[in-house]
């Protein structure tokens, strides 16, 4: 065999792009005119045969896109790392919403806080030090020195 | 020309427009010198900081980033065998093991001569095509930018990623989205449902730099650790030996700026590919290439030349097309963008001026990276003890507020976060980023390509063999694709042979 083992974890991103495709496709023939149309849905029929050639060769021979030293930067380093990868992506996602909520002054502290502490795994004190003085920077460069009016959130806006 | 050149060397010798360039190179440097950061990190979060700027202090600035990029990644390429940027990793091959001898310094100064004088020649070449750039860009009507477009998502997907169908599909992806948003040929909006945040289309920039910048941090949060255990041990001494040595070998140096040069001009392809391409040739013209990956000074000068040389190659079609040479450049063509300047036909006549400001500003950044690189390179190799669980919400953080501070939009900032989360999962499952925002870009012209030309050609699709240059485009990417099959089909064969002999 060529390519590595068929593993079929690595179909759940395909199958994602999968449903993607397929609900641009039926979204798109629904609701836009003849015209308007044509070229997103070639675009997206083209993309949806490319990607059933991928699915049936991830399935049946395995990827050579699977060894990471061919992906591009490098790949992702840490193996089995989905645990760590779900808390960082929902500290991001979780800043993001309290930068909506409470606007940057305060949402920008606490993210890096929680950050630095919990995902980094650094002690409190650096983790409270680093944030006082990566906000302090942030405000003195964006609100004083470009006078940008930082967003001062939904709660008090 | 002379007297336009002047100008520009004037503009960006002035001290308002110094001082940027400058804070360019250092901010180059720096994200050089970190591993997995580079030039398109850099220029992504850089993006949106330069909004409120003058052109000229924005282009000084992204001069200078692009210049200093090289100079930090070799320098942690050669101190600690980990490249800053993919470019640098042909320098690990005779750089570190001249560091491991205790010739750093000779290393160094290999580097800091070789780069400025490939960015040297990659810009004089610039300079005599830039006058030809006008005459070959009017050749080009609506049938030739659709295939050039569709020619520059073609090889981007092909050269970004070693399985030829998943850039195929993430550029395909980059398509469908670059379609939300008004349509500018029939009118009608399309894929909005219903939020006016995306009449305009997905938004070129919380794009970037939530794909680039805010992609790489969430990975380096990961990852965490840092590059180097120890920078006490780099030991600096002689560095003009390594600057006699390079300037005693001016052949390699003009083969490697070619090299770059040529290469850097091919959209996708890629600076990592013109310094191994680069070193290969040196390699190869060598009387003794079994001596290289010991610590040959021209295994150092080869790839680093052709390294600052291919920024230049890059910059044609980018400005020219619209159409990026690297992902570096793509995110170049959204400062570009951001500061109202349309790449395409007619940049060359309307901003001139800025255009040759931009090539002093490189040409100069690429000397002064060499000259503080030399004088900084202690504390320089000293970023690499950052920990990356520190560093990386530092940067999210930034990035945050610089999106945000483009269009006062909160709606930016949460395009920015929900991207940088899909180009970590893209990172993660090794689907390449670059034909995604590569097609993303293009998108736009190559739908009104495709629909003026057929409206001129009444529907009829040989309009788009009415011409040599349209003829040559699409023979060009027929060969592409073909010959991005010719490594599956040995490798096939090869499998096939080594099955019937066991």
């Amino acid at each position: 065999m060529s390519g590595a083992e068929p593993d079929k974890r690595n179909l759940l991103p395909s199958i994602v792009v999968l449903v993607f495709i397929l609900g641009y496709l039926v979204s798109g023939y629904l609701t836009l005119d003849a015209t308007t149309r044509l070229v997103p849905l070639l675009a997206a029929a083209v993309t949806l045969l490319l990607l059933l050639i991928d699915i049936v060769q991830l399935m049946f021979r395995g990827s050579d896109a699977e060894d990471p030293h061919l992906a591009e930067g490098g790949g992702v380093k840490v193996p089995d790392a989905s645990s760590r990868e779900l808390v960082a992506i929902a500290v991001v996602a979780g800043g993001v919403a309290a930068v909506y909520l409470l606007g940057f002054l305060l949402a920008i502290p606490l993210y890096l806080f929680v950050s630095i502490a919990y995902l980094g795994q650094q002690s409190p004190r650096v983790a409270l030090i680093v944030a006082a003085l990566a906000s302090l920077t942030i405000f003195l460069v964006f609100e004083l020195a470009l006078s940008y009016r930082l967003y001062p959130g939904v709660l008090f806006s | 020309m002379a007297d336009l050149l002047l100008q520009a060397a004037v503009g960006v010798l002035s001290p308002g427009t110094l001082i940027f360039l400058f804070a360019g190179v250092l901010v180059g440097l720096v994200f050089g010198v970190i591993p997995g950061l580079g030039g398109t990190t850099a220029l992504a979060l850089l993006l949106p900081l330069t909004y409120g700027m003058e052109v000229s202090h924005a282009f000084a600035m992204a001069g200078g980033i692009m210049g200093a990029i090289a100079m930090g990644g070799s320098i942690s390429a050669i101190l600690l065998n980990a490249p800053g940027t993919g470019p640098s990793a042909a320098t690990c091959l005779d750089g570190h093991p001249l560091a491991k001898q205790g010739r750093a310094a000779d290393a160094i100064g290999a580097v800091a001569t070789a780069s400025p004088l490939g960015g040297l020649f990659g810009v004089l070449t610039l300079l005599i095509v830039l006058p030809m750039a006008r005459d070959i860009v009017l050749l080009f009507g609506p049938p030739e930018f659709f295939l050039v477009a569709v020619f520059g998502i073609v090889t981007v997907a092909i050269s970004s990623s070693r399985n030829l169908l998943r850039g195929l599909v993430a550029g395909g992806i980059g398509l469908m989205l670059s379609f939300v948003g008004y349509d500018t040929v029939h009118g009608g909006v399309r894929y909005t449902f219903g939020s006016d945040y995306l009449w305009d289309g997905i938004p070129l920039i919380p794009s970037l730099v939530g794909l680039f910048g805010m992609a790489e941090m969430i990975r380096l949060s990961i990852e965490g650790g840092t590059v180097a255990a120890d920078a006490s041990a780099v030991k600096l001494d002689g560095v003009w030996a390594g600057v006699r040595a390079t300037l005693r070998h001016w052949k390699v140096v003009i083969r490697g700026s070619i090299t770059g040069t040529l290469i850097g001009a091919i959209p996708g392809v890629g600076g990592t590919v013109a310094t191994f391409i680069a070193y290969s040739a040196t390699k190869k013209a060598d009387r003794d290439p079994d001596s290289f990956g010991t610590g040959r000074i021209e295994g150092i000068v080869a790839p680093e030349s052709a390294n600052n040389a291919k920024d230049s190659g890059a910059l044609l079609p980018t400005l020219a097309f619209g159409i990026p040479g690297s992902a570096e450049m793509a995110v170049f063509l959204g400062i570009l963008m951001l500061h109202g300047l349309q790449p395409g036909p007619t940049i060359f006549a309307d901003h001139e001026q800025d255009i040759y400001s931009l090539i002093f500003a490189l040409t100069l950044s690429a000397v002064l990276a060499s000259i503080i690189g030399i004088s900084c390179v202690r504390w320089l190799a000293a970023i690499t003890l950052v920990k990356g669980q520190i560093l990386a919400p530092i940067v999210i953080a930034v990035s945050l507020v610089g999106v945000y501070a483009i269009n006062l939009t909160p709606g930016d900032v949460v395009l920015a976060a929900v991207i940088g989360v899909l180009g970590y999962l893209m990172l993660r499952f090794n689907y390449p980023r670059l034909p995604l925002v590569i097609a993303l870009i293009l998108g736009e012209t190559a739908e009104r390509g495709f629909q003026q030309s057929m409206m001129i050609g009444r529907g009829d699709l040989s309009i788009f063999l009415h011409s040599i240059t349209s003829i040559t485009l699409v023979v060009l990417i027929l060969l592409s694709l073909t010959w991005s099959f010719v490594p599956l089909l040995r490798k096939r064969f090869a499998a096939r042979i080594s099955g019937d002999v066991s």
